[in-house]
């Protein structure tokens, strides 16, 4: 049975062999074809899947230059920086002027304050001496009224006048003088008051102005050397994604390793389909052996190559978005919490703030000063009524007692009268010159109030128009650098998505290779190619002349992606895909 | 012994729409953090930081540190995250999130 068995076996192998090697085509090579379209299904579903999802990834990366240069542009202040920190300065420099300019004027204003609180101080003073010099005037009316009451009824009548006029008088001072002296007296607590507070805002705001001003002024220098500086340095940023898009186009390069392979695998299916007749079976077989080991070749080196520069583009992925995220080498203007947008920004709010401070400061002072100045107006008023009344009662008086005869009581009333009028009108005049300085103080006072709040609303009003439109300006410049960034973040996550498919697919291109390699050595061991002599292969190799080249040449080409390698400036690796895909078909070109 | 954080909670992004009003809950926050105490501001629910919402935290953070306190941001989310690491806020900030 055993011998049987074994004759068997020996017809089969020997009928095998014939088979193989006659014109019909041989069973091995039926189980090669469909290796080769196996390997070719393989090659198109793991690099057709790479593909599709490369050529969308492509796209993005091929303004992910341009988005890398946007936000080095936007970040360092490149793009609009410096028109914007220009702009900037020229919008603060009206209102940090003003601010200086307002200090100075709050010392006038103090200042001023302090004489009209003196000068209150030295009218109720005045105040209160003129009532005392009216005060005689109380107990001369009752005078006035007895010795009146001993007088014929023709001049008790005209005295009785004069008492009633002193009466009047008497009336009015009393209501007015005291009424004035507990409003000046109010009037001058308030300022004192005012002053004590404005004294110490106005430290406040003096040293706070003076602060701001400073650091306004040093972050500008700052920005303004900062964005010289940066605009010296050469990107990290933009060098990465230009490494980043040369080796994306390599690796959709790479991706052209698909189509040199089909174009190998279907050749041999043809000759596979159309034994060629013009050489021995046996050459044949070597000469299909061996393309099947090159298209096995390529597809390792293809596989290899892709995954490689599947790693590396990983690799330059995690890179530019930690590059994109630090940006270590620049000063950010833009976008960091101490850059130019925030410095701008917080310049406008300071500034803004403290003429918001010095309006109230101004307001407290005009809403201080603003009844001293009404009442100032009226006493001088009164004063004037005062003592003009009081001169015309002793003139009445004086002209009276003349009527009535020499020495009598009423000429001696008639005369105290003439001192108290002499008094109060010498008293009057002081007070009238009081008044006088004090409205001049306050009106001083008021106009410096007045002009400091018209160009305090004027430096509002620019801050508050073109400051506005400038903080958008800043904002928006900020919302582009973000958005940027998002965009570089984005599409570096579609990166690292696209890879990991990318490399599931290419798992099994390996061990196709493999299966490749098993079928041309089944070959070699059906033609007996793996028995045959040097000699023998060399004489094959002859036979089969310039079919072999492009075979043998093939192997000591290839794309060079060089993933591996940082690409050098003008070195052109990326073969155009006709290319390639006619050298494959034609052997012009050494491809392997 | 550890002081427990005063925490503003923003319900959702925090931009130019929203940002008066993320400044208004944060602020009375401030009003009540103790000397050296730590402002945590949770924005787990935020999507969306812009330039007016940075504004805003870079205002929290200058107040905070003025008087005395840290601030703590919580991001619920990777691209909020990036935002605050590229205007370098976790130099000023803690930053937990992921």
């Amino acid at each position: 049975m055993e011998f049987f068995r074994k004759l068997s076996i020996s017809r089969i192998r020997k009928a095998l062999r014939w088979s193989a090697f006659s014109r019909r085509k041989p069973i091995v090579y039926s189980s090669a074809e469909d290796e080769l379209s196996l390997a070719i299904r393989e090659m198109e579903s793991a690099f057709g899947h790479i593909g599709s999802s490369l050529s969308a990834l492509d796209e993005k990366t091929k303004t992910l230059s341009a988005d890398c240069h946007d936000l080095v542009s936007l970040a360092a202040g490149h793009k609009h920086g410096a028109d914007l920190l220009n702009k900037g300065a020229a919008i603060l420099k009206g209102p940090i002027q003003y601010v200086t300019d307002s200090s100075a004027e709050y010392e006038k204003i103090i200042q001023l304050m302090r004489e009209c609180e003196r000068r209150a101080k030295t009218l109720l003073a005045r105040q209160v001496e003129m009532i005392t010099v009216l005060e005689p005037l109380q107990f001369m009316l009752m005078f006035f009224k007895i010795e009146a009451a001993k007088l014929e009824s023709e001049h008790q009548s005209t005295f009785l006048t004069v008492s009633d006029e002193i009466l009047r008088l008497h009336e009015m001072v009393s209501n007015t003088f005291h009424q004035n002296i507990d409003q000046l007296n109010v009037a001058r607590e308030s300022i004192a008051s005012a002053m004590t507070r404005i004294e110490r805002d106005h430290q406040m705001h003096s040293r706070e102005v003076i602060q701001k001003r400073s650091e306004i002024s040093k972050a500008l220098d700052t920005l303004d050397t900062q964005l010289k500086e940066n605009e010296l340095k050469d990107t990290d940023l933009n060098v990465s994604a230009e490494s980043f898009n040369q080796h994306m186009g390599r690796l959709v390069g790479a991706l052209q390793y698909e189509d040199i392979f089909r174009q190998r695998c279907e050749s041999i299916l043809e000759d596979f389909q159309q034994l060629p007749s013009d050489v021995s079976s046996q050459a044949l077989a070597l000469l299909q052996a061996m393309r099947i080991e090159t298209a096995a070749t390529e597809l390792e080196m293809a596989s290899r190559e892709v995954s490689d520069g599947l790693e590396a583009i990983l690799s330059l992925a995690v890179e530019l978005d930690e590059i994109s995220t630090t940006m270590n080498q620049f000063e950010h203007i833009t976008a960091s919490s101490d850059g130019m947008v925030q410095v701008l920004l917080e310049a406008f709010e300071s500034i803004r703030s403290t003429l918001g401070e010095t309006d109230q400061l101004s307001r407290v002072s005009h809403d201080t000063i603003k009844p001293i100045q009404a009442l100032s107006e009226g006493l001088s008023v009164v004063v004037l009524e005062v003592s003009t009344k009081i001169q015309f009662i002793a003139l009445n008086a004086q002209v009276r007692s003349i009527q009535v005869g020499e020495g009598s009581a009423l000429e001696v009333l008639a005369a105290q009268t003439a001192d108290v009028s002499s008094s109060l009108r010498s008293l009057g005049d002081e007070t009238s010159r009081e008044i006088v300085s004090l409205s001049h103080a306050v009106q001083q006072l008021m106009e410096l109030i007045s002009s400091s709040r018209s160009a305090n609303e004027e430096q509002s009003s620019i801050l508050g128009e073109e400051g506005e439109s400038l903080s958008e300006q800043l904002h928006s410049m900020r919302n582009q650098t973000l958005e940027s960034l998002q965009v570089i973040g984005e599409t570096m996550d579609s990166v690292r998505e696209i890879i990991d498919q990318g490399r599931g697919g290419l798992h099994t291109l390996p061990n196709v290779a493999t299966d490749l390699k098993a079928i041309a050595r089944n070959i070699r061991q059906q033609a007996e190619l793996d028995r045959a002599s040097p000699d023998r292969i060399e004489s094959l190799k002859e036979e089969l002349g310039p079919r072999l080249e492009a075979c043998e040449t093939a192997k000591h080409t290839s794309l060079r992606v060089g993933f591996n390698s940082p690409p050098a400036a003008g070195d052109d690796m990326i073969f155009e895909e006709d290319q390639l895909v006619q050298a494959a078909a034609t052997g012009d070109v050494e491809l392997f | 012994m550890n002081i427990s954080p005063t925490t503003y909670t923003a319900l959702g992004d925090v931009i130019s729409t929203n940002a008066e009003d993320v400044w208004r809950g944060i602020s009375s926050k401030l009003e009540s953090l103790k000397p050296s105490g730590v402002l945590e501001l949770d924005l787990r629910a935020a999507l969306m930081v812009d330039s007016v919402g940075l504004n805003v935290i870079v205002r929290t953070i200058k107040q905070t540190s003025q008087e005395g306190g840290t601030v703590r941001i919580i991001v619920g989310n990777k691209s909020v995250k990036k935002i605050f690491l590229f205007t370098r806020l976790n130099e000023r900030a803690e930053i937990v999130g992921p």
